[in-house]
């Protein structure tokens, strides 16, 4: 047998830990010896019946499985068991917290600072009054997002919290998500509010710049699950402290690289990501304050993976919606009794709550897999 | 004579599968492999059984008592291949479906429908 065959073999008796165990006791050394023999017999027939063979086996095996999970009635079993039901019922109430987060978002957008005489226009024209220089109006026109970020991160902290916690520990709950929710919205949008970044840093640089702050960013969601559960109240204080040095040292690092010119390439992008470099250190090191030493690996691993792949699925999501539904026209100015109004609101809080769905289950599921003496409470929904 | 829940296996059409898994252990016993390679066989080609569907199958005919696991036998090294054999039930089942469509085929021929000789 060739190092291919030998692979497919394994990747067959693999996929076989799919089925049930008491069908698995019956058949699953049969069912691979038999493989075996029929991807030999095809191979020797030659490539096109080689292929024929794989694509039937793949196609099949979905289909059995399915049939073989309905005919012991192990569907409900499964639907019942700890990580799907937590999975599902996190989905639900982090969908819906996402849409209802979505609609804050846009209403502060919309009604706080797009109208002439918005509040943020009025901050502003105070500044300036007052300061009698534009310098630190990029921070200014910041704030609405960050204000938006900390509204959805509450709203996101309600849910988690009502997932998770007990009563006595909602306060914390919420806190811990609302700020890691905002420190991973935001770190990296400050500096799109203090320079045209993908200018300085060329394609290929704010690539890989982007994907670094994305595992920064997960990090940041990742470490809910640390300090919320953490008995040691430190790792809540420092985050709390990060929550304004985090963005406030973000900012000022990127008016001090373009005061002393530090904007050529590669300059520009190796002090970026020297800084994201510390802040992920920062980060890890809030975990294990958090007593959590021996699973600060996998807070990488759901911050390299996690930021990455969400938003891709989120966009298909998004895009199989648009082609129920229509494409979504974004306004950037809209009046409250236009009769566009309500059905943007409903599509941008549809948007999101598929956003939300994705990573409720997620989150549900990771939560569902902990041993049952670990496992946080969960409200019945 | 067969009764209830028999009598409803009898009445119901056999996928072709099953039919074709159950034609060829009625001619002797075999294992996974061979029942697949004779199925190939015996529907000249139009039937080819995947893993998962010759064992789905096969489960589903040893719940139903249409089949047996007669023996388990070692060819060479490696685990032994469990030898299936089909039962009386399963014969009868059989019959009955083989005596369903000749029914079929016969109002075809009755009909003169062109093409059936």
């Amino acid at each position: 047998m060739t190092g291919m065959f030998r692979l497919l073999v394994k990747l067959y008796s693999v996929l076989l830990n799919l089925y049930p165990t008491s069908f698995r006791k019956e058949f699953d050394a049969q069912m691979l010896l038999d493989f075996s023999d029929m991807a030999i017999d095809a191979k020797s027939k030659g490539w096109f019946p080689f292929f024929l063979f794989c694509t039937r086996e793949l196609v099949d095996f979905p289909v059995n499985l399915l049939k073989v999970y309905l005919e012991e009635g192990l569907v409900f079993r499964v639907l019942r068991s700890q990580p799907v039901n937590y999975g599902l019922r996190s989905a639900m109430v982090f969908g819906m917290a996402f849409g209802l987060a979505g609609l804050i978002s846009q209403w502060v957008v919309l009604q706080l600072v797009i109208p002439d005489n918005s509040i943020f226009g009025w901050i502003q024209v105070a500044y300036f009054d007052l300061f009698q220089t534009e310098h630190g109006f990029d921070f200014i026109n910041w704030l609405p997002s960050a204000l938006g970020s900390i509204l959805t991160g509450i709203v996101i902290g309600t849910a988690f919290a009502f997932l998770f916690a007990d009563r006595t520990k909602w306060a914390g709950y919420i806190l811990t998500a609302m700020l890691c929710w905002f420190l991973h919205q935001e770190i990296f949008g400050i500096w799109f509010y203090a320079t045209n970044l993908p200018f300085y840093l060329g394609t290929k640089h704010f690539i890989v710049l982007s994907y670094a702050s994305s595992i920064l960013s997960g990090a940041f969601l990742g470490l809910i699950f640390y300090v919320s559960k953490s008995e040691n109240r430190i790792s809540l204080r420092l985050l709390s402290i990060g929550g304004i040095t985090y963005p406030l040292v973000a900012y000022i690092y990127m008016k001090l690289l373009l005061k002393f010119l530090i904007i050529e390439t590669p300059w520009m992008f190796n002090a970026l990501m020297i800084l994201l470099v510390v802040y992920i250190g920062s980060v890890i090191l809030i975990a294990v304050i958090s007593n959590s030493i021996r699973r600060v690996p996998w807070l990488v691993i759901f911050g390299a993976v996690l930021p990455l792949l969400l938003p891709r699925i989120s966009y298909w999501s998004s895009y199989l919606v648009s082609l129920l539904i229509g494409p979504i026209n974004f306004p950037y100015e809209l009046p409250l009794d236009s009769p566009e109004y309500w059905p943007l609101m409903f599509r941008i809080a549809i948007d999101n709550a598929i956003y939300g769905l994705l990573l409720g289950l997620i989150i549900g599921v990771m939560f569902g897999l902990l041993p049952k003496g670990r496992l946080p409470q969960v409200t019945t929904v | 004579m067969i009764y209830g829940d028999k009598m409803k296996n009898l009445n119901q059409p056999l996928s072709e599968q099953t039919y074709y898994i159950l034609l060829s252990l009625q001619s002797e016993p075999k294992h996974g492999y061979a029942i697949a390679k004779d199925v190939h066989a015996i529907s000249k080609g139009r039937v080819t059984l995947s893993v998962s569907t010759l064992y789905t199958t096969l489960k589903r005919l040893l719940d139903d008592g249409w089949i047996r696991l007669l023996d388990e036998v070692s060819q060479g090294p490696g685990k032994p291949r469990k030898i299936y054999e089909i039962t009386k039930k399963g014969g009868n089942v059989l019959v009955a479906e083989i005596q369903r469509l000749d029914t079929l085929v016969s109002a075809a021929r009755l009909r003169r429908v062109e093409g059936i000789s």
